[in-house]
């Protein structure tokens, strides 16, 4: 863990690194401080609905007269959890099967990424209309099931990863010394796993947050708690569309949610290239 | 050799099986019924009786278990069974949707890694250069849209408010064309939804390729092409893009199986009648029937890229040959 | 690249130069589009799936015996003449002469006869249970058909008379499975030419049709399940009408289009909250009262409907029936709300802003609503939030559709009991077609009360309902159903919300001749037939032709210089 001020160096070198990271502390910052920053609140009804763009509403209200740039504020808050809760538990799962797929090999392996493509294999849409069912569309299952699907990638990642250290001479002293397996898997292994992971985390908090504007635009969300893709939900089902409202009830939502996930696809682009050499040119 | 292909095929033989009672018991798990779809709206006018026979028509009424080996019966026989709610065989429905999604995806897969090709080669070779950074972001930007979000501003913008393309469906329903105009009618419907699949494929596409570029371009072996003096189109086509090329093929294989689930989205933003939005449809009606069915279509499609995957991936890489 | 543009721009000058020439409304036209909104397979009564617009569509290939005109009053179609018997048990109908199958066939009793005896030896819900009370049939002769009634039926000419289309008897009595049958042949004005599943309905006009002249050749109506795509075809002439009606807020987006009409009129779909009273504290009646007068219910009609919605009547029949009782009507008021939950006894006791129960325990209640209903979501929402302001503690639960279904009226069977608080809810436009409709509503019997969801049961209220059964004088019927509707006000078993008017667009320019049906719009099947004597349609036009040319010529040059761009990009940077 000596290297961090030098992992720092190289990061700082990333331009686009840096400018990932500075789109995140931006809406991390809208998040935190929406109270602050949103004219209006946007669950109380402050205005005739429908109304176009002025000085007082500078994208109009939605279709019961919630100011549409407070919603988009306080939807920050709701799009950003979502995604990096979800791809927390994402990378934790794909962490811990990823490390012991590739480690331990085998059969083991085998029944592993057979599981893999099991779930792969799920629709996803469908099995997102059972826990709905009987949880309830609810901000968590969003979250779970999301997290619950999304850590095959990842898993297969670490997987690839591991083989190649444990390939590396110092595993293979280290062994001849006479370590046993979860030694050198939580000592050796793990710590050159760790930076690729966090590379991961990242850019499946992006792919969490697509899946998440995704199922809420499908109308599969929770419509009570107003994330971007329940704004453009409600803006497809009222009609957007038809009128010119589209400029400001649909591109803005769509926008920001693009510009965060750009955000978490710079920042991790950027880190998955400093820890494989071979990308960071000469 | 063959014992590793034996040993794959018969675990990709397991995954389809497991899949298939999954997919049996799925929507099973789901509460409603699809009853409203048999007996129309009037539903609540049925009595007791009716609705018994009405069950035991479409085999409802069996036990689960029952149910389940009829189902196995069937699905090796090529029986789908018949719709609820279109009231035909779903072989037929599948046959009807299937080439719609083959095309939308199929055409988006074909061009999308193309393009991804190229430009993944270009920005590779010139690394580091403004042309690199301009391709990187670029990509990562339609990387990072929400693909129905893309889908609704060429919606909006070239459907609703330019009228250049239609919205709505594969081809205009009514009068059918014939000749070239039927052709050039399905390529209109296609424009729209295609751009949108192809604008969210490229960039995985591009990334890969630019990234395996970049590891070829790392070799040794391209050091001494250009230390031998040969020409930069020689190196660039003959050794570095043919290399690299190579995991391209895989991820080919692999982006076969999940462009199939992948366009449910696009496909119920365009209405565009393929498997993807069947399924939705399916669902939200609870058409079992029609679920099972292409809940197996696409099984089958993501194992199968997965198979090829695996019986390239050695080929391709020695290293991790087993 | 000069030359395509130019070649455009001629393109579209002839166009739009045509379309001012032929611009001129017309009763008559050689094609219509209409754009339906959902796949109605073969319209047979068998395989309809909507009461609109499927079985709109299925009047158009068949006739029934009656046929409500634009008031929803039943009148003679197949029927030429009447005569009911003094104890309004016999009903003896002369049939029309020179009705034909359109597969040239003679119509006739034995039509009539088979297809209602057909109904009961094959069930289909909505046509066999009226159908079942009919004694006997007899053919008297090649056009005359009695029926004899066990028990007097006020609504016997609505339906079954004006509702089931009559089937041609050569063709399906060998039929044994009604659902799979793909038959197309009725006596109808228009002849379905042409179905593809989920596509299009091609129909061509009956050039014999016995009552009225088809107003157009040709029918298309293109299947677009889609909403959006639904008005944006009929925003860019792609269609002259659909069958969706519209929603508030686009109505002054069309209102303000020259060559679009609109046409309102009373919608009869009901809006409702539905409580359910088998659980606490729904029982208690002066809780659902509360409830009722938490809300203002005019603050619904106008935010989230946009003012296109008559208030919900507190009797729950429409204020545009005849039998209306206008005494039933009933404003919010929220400090009685609060003075009556004070009076029972919910009071706020641990100050958590929200009141406890009688007993002190906690008082937590879920509204379900249909998750992929925003209008609903928005009312729902606005509710919630009245309530919240008289200090219950209610949320909303927006779930799919048939999970909600499988927990309010699980297996579509009232018996079969019930698990919800409360839930929004919604009936369709035929629950106002009958007064005595409310009795299947309230009843407390729940084997005759099949659409009483929420158990809800009142001794005084049966009483009447059961007399309403056996009285056929029409001012006594009308009597007691006032006194009905009074119960029901006074009551609350549920919270009447709106009825949304109905709001048609369709494109005047092609045609204009549609004719709205109380409660149900323009798409009937007099919209679809003029009165006028049989002439042949005149030297109509067709209407503006579209636009395939240029689109793909311009998405090719497109194309063509992206790809030359490309090119140019990548050669430039040869030099690394």
């Amino acid at each position: 863990m000596t290297r961090w001020p030098e992992f720092w160096k190289v990061f700082k070198e990333k331009k686009l690194g840096v400018i990932g990271v500075i789109i995140l502390i931006c809406f991390i910052a809208v998040a935190l401080f929406a109270p602050l920053i949103a004219p209006y609140n946007p669950s109380v009804r402050v205005s005739t609905p429908f109304l176009t763009p002025s000085s007082q509403h500078l994208l109009g209200t939605n279709d019961i007269g919630n100011d549409i740039l407070s919603e988009l504020i306080y939807g920050t808050r709701i799009s950003l959890l979502i995604g990096v809760i979800a791809a927390f538990i994402s990378i934790s799962i794909g962490l811990l099967v990823g490390l012991v797929a590739g480690y331990y090999g085998g059969l083991t392996d085998a029944l592993l990424m057979r599981i893999v493509d099991l779930i792969l294999v799920i629709p996803f849409l469908p099995l997102m209309i059972v826990l709905s069912a009987y949880l309830g569309p609810s901000f968590w299952n969003i979250i779970i099931v999301i997290g619950i699907l999304s850590w095959v990638r990842p898993a297969r990642v670490i997987r690839s990863q591991v083989l190649t250290l444990k390939t590396k001479t110092f595993v293979e002293s280290a062994r001849s010394l006479g370590a046993t397996n979860s030694r050198l898997l939580f000592t050796h292994i793990m710590p050159g796993v760790i930076p690729l992971a966090l590379a991961q985390f990242v850019l499946a908090s992006s792919y969490a947050i697509l899946v998440e504007a995704s199922l809420s635009f499908l109308g599969l969300g929770d419509p009570f708690q107003k994330s971007w893709g329940t704004i453009l939900y409600y803006a497809q089902a009222r009609g957007a569309f038809l009128t010119s409202a589209w400029v400001w009830w649909i591109l803005p939502p769509g926008l920001l949610t693009t510009i965060l996930v750009l955000g978490f696809t710079f920042t991790g682009y950027s880190l998955e290239e400093i820890l494989n050499p071979r990308l960071r040119g000469r | 050799m063959t014992k590793f292909l034996a040993q794959k095929i018969a675990q990709y033989a397991l995954v389809i099986f497991i899949t298939v009672t999954i997919n049996f018991f799925l929507p099973r798990l789901m509460p409603g019924n699809p009853l409203i779809y048999l007996a129309g709206e009037d539903v609540a006018f049925l009595s007791a009786e009716e609705k018994a026979s009405l069950l035991a028509d479409y085999g409802l009424d069996k036990p689960l278990g029952q149910q389940y080996i009829i189902y196995l019966k069937n699905i090796t026989t090529g029986n789908f069974g018949y719709s609820y709610q279109k009231k035909k065989p779903i072989a037929d429905i599948i046959k009807e949707r299937l080439p719609w999604t083959l095309l939308l995806t199929g055409s988006a897969l074909i061009l999308s890694s193309l393009l991804g090709v190229v430009f993944g080669a270009a920005a590779a070779w010139r690394r580091g250069t403004k042309t690199d950074a301009a391709l990187l972001i670029q990509f990562m930007f339609f990387n990072s849209m929400p693909s129905f979000w893309v889908g609704m501003i060429l919606v909006a913008v070239f459907g609703a408010t330019l009228r250049w393309f239609p919205i709505y469906g594969a081809q205009r329903a009514w009068m059918p064309l014939s000749g070239w105009a039927y052709y050039k009618d399905i390529l209109r419907h296609l424009v729209l939804p295609l751009t949108t699949m192809v604008l969210i494929s490229i960039p995985s596409t591009f990334m890969i390729m630019r990234y395996s570029m970049l590891n070829v371009l790392g070799e040794d072996y391209i050091l001494m092409a250009k230390a031998k003096g040969l020409r930069e189109n020689t190196i660039k086509y003959r050794y570095a893009v043919r290399n690299a090329l190579l995991p391209m093929v895989t991820i080919f294989m692999l982006q076969l199986g999940y462009m199939f689930s992948g366009a449910t989205v696009i496909e119920t933003v365009f209405a565009y009648p393929g498997l993807g939005r069947l399924m939705f449809e399916a669902v939200t009606g609870r058409d079992y029937p029609v679920l099972q069915a292409s809940f197996l279509i696409i099984t089958v499609a993501v194992v199968l890229g997965n198979l090829l995957a695996d019986l390239l991936y050695p080929l391709v890489d020695p290293k991790v040959r087993r | 690249m000069l030359k395509t543009r130019n070649f455009i721009l001629v393109i579209l000058a002839v166009v739009f130069l045509s379309s001012i020439v032929f611009a001129a409304p017309q009763q008559q036209v050689d094609l219509l589009r209409v754009g339906v909104h959902n796949d109605e397979n073969t319209l047979t009564p068998y395989t309809y799936v909507t009461g609109s617009p499927g079985l709109e569509m299925v009047y158009l290939v068949y006739d029934a015996l009656f046929q409500l005109d634009k008031d929803n009053i039943p009148q003679p179609w197949l029927v030429e003449d009447y005569e009911l018997s003094p104890d309004s048990l016999v009903y003896t109908f002369k049939l029309a002469e020179g009705v034909k199958w359109h597969d040239g066939a003679d119509f006739t009793a034995d039509d009539v006869k088979f297809t209602y005896d057909y109904l009961v030896a094959y069930p289909k819900s909505r046509f066999t249970n009226p159908v079942k009370r009919i004694q006997k049939i007899e053919v008297v002769d090649k056009l005359t058909v009695r029926m004899t009634l066990a028990v007097p039926d006020p609504n016997f000419l609505i339906q079954p008379i004006a509702d089931l289309p009559i089937l041609p008897k050569h063709l399906w009595e060998s039929v044994d499975k009604p659902n799979e049958a793909d038959i197309r042949i009725g006596t109808g004005p228009y002849i379905l030419e042409d179905y593809k599943s989920d596509q299009y309905y091609k129909f061509a006009a009956n050039p014999d049709y016995f009552k009225g002249t088809p107003v157009a050749k040709i029918l298309i109506f293109p299947i677009i399940k889609d909403n959006t795509a639904l008005f944006t075809a009929l925003k860019s002439s792609d269609l002259d009408a659909v069958t969706r009606q519209l929603t508030p807020e686009l109505v002054t987006e069309f209102e303000r289009m020259d060559k679009i009409a609109l046409s309102k009129g009373a919608g009869y779909s009901t809006t409702l909250l539905q409580l359910n009273h088998e659980k606490h504290p729904f029982n208690i009646k002066g809780f659902r009262e509360a409830l009722f007068m938490a809300v203002d219910r005019n603050d619904i009609v106008n935010i989230v409907l946009l003012g296109q919605a008559v208030l919900g009547s507190p009797g729950f029949i429409h204020p545009d029936s005849p039998f209306y009782n206008p005494a039933v009507a009933k404003a919010g008021n929220k400090n009685k709300a609060v003075e009556i939950l004070d009076q029972l006894g919910f009071k706020d006791v641990t100050g958590n802003g929200f009141r406890e129960d009688a007993d002190g325990k906690e008082l937590k209640l879920t509204m379900l609503v249909y998750a992929n209903n925003p209008i609903r979501i928005r009312a729902a929402e606005l509710l919630t939030e009245s309530f919240k302001g008289v200090g219950l503690d209610i949320t909303v639960k927006a779930m799919d559709i048939n999970t909600v279904d499988s927990l309010v009226w699980p297996d579509f069977d009232v018996t079969k009991g019930r698990d919800f608080d409360m839930t929004m809810w919604g009936w369709s436009a035929t629950m106002q077609l009958f007064p005595s409709r409310l009795v299947e509503l309230f009843h407390s019997d729940l084997s005759k009360a099949n659409v009483n969801i929420g158990a809800f049961g009142n001794e005084e209220f049966d009483r009447l309902a059961d007399e309403l059964r056996v009285t056929m004088d029409d001012a006594a019927r009308k009597d007691l159903i006032n006194k009905m509707q009074a119960i029901v006000a006074n009551e609350f078993p549920i919270i009447p919300l709106y009825y949304e008017n109905i709001v048609n667009a369709y494109d005047k320019t092609v045609f204009s001749g549609w004719e709205f049906r109380s409660g149900t719009g323009i798409i009937n099947k007099l919209s679809f037939i003029s009165e006028a004597s049989a002439q042949p349609p005149d030297t109509t036009p067709p209407a503006p032709k579209d636009d395939s040319g240029s689109g793909l010529m311009l998405w090719l040059f497109l194309a063509a210089a992206a790809v030359a761009g490309g090119f140019f990009f990548l050669k430039r940077g040869k030099q690394s």
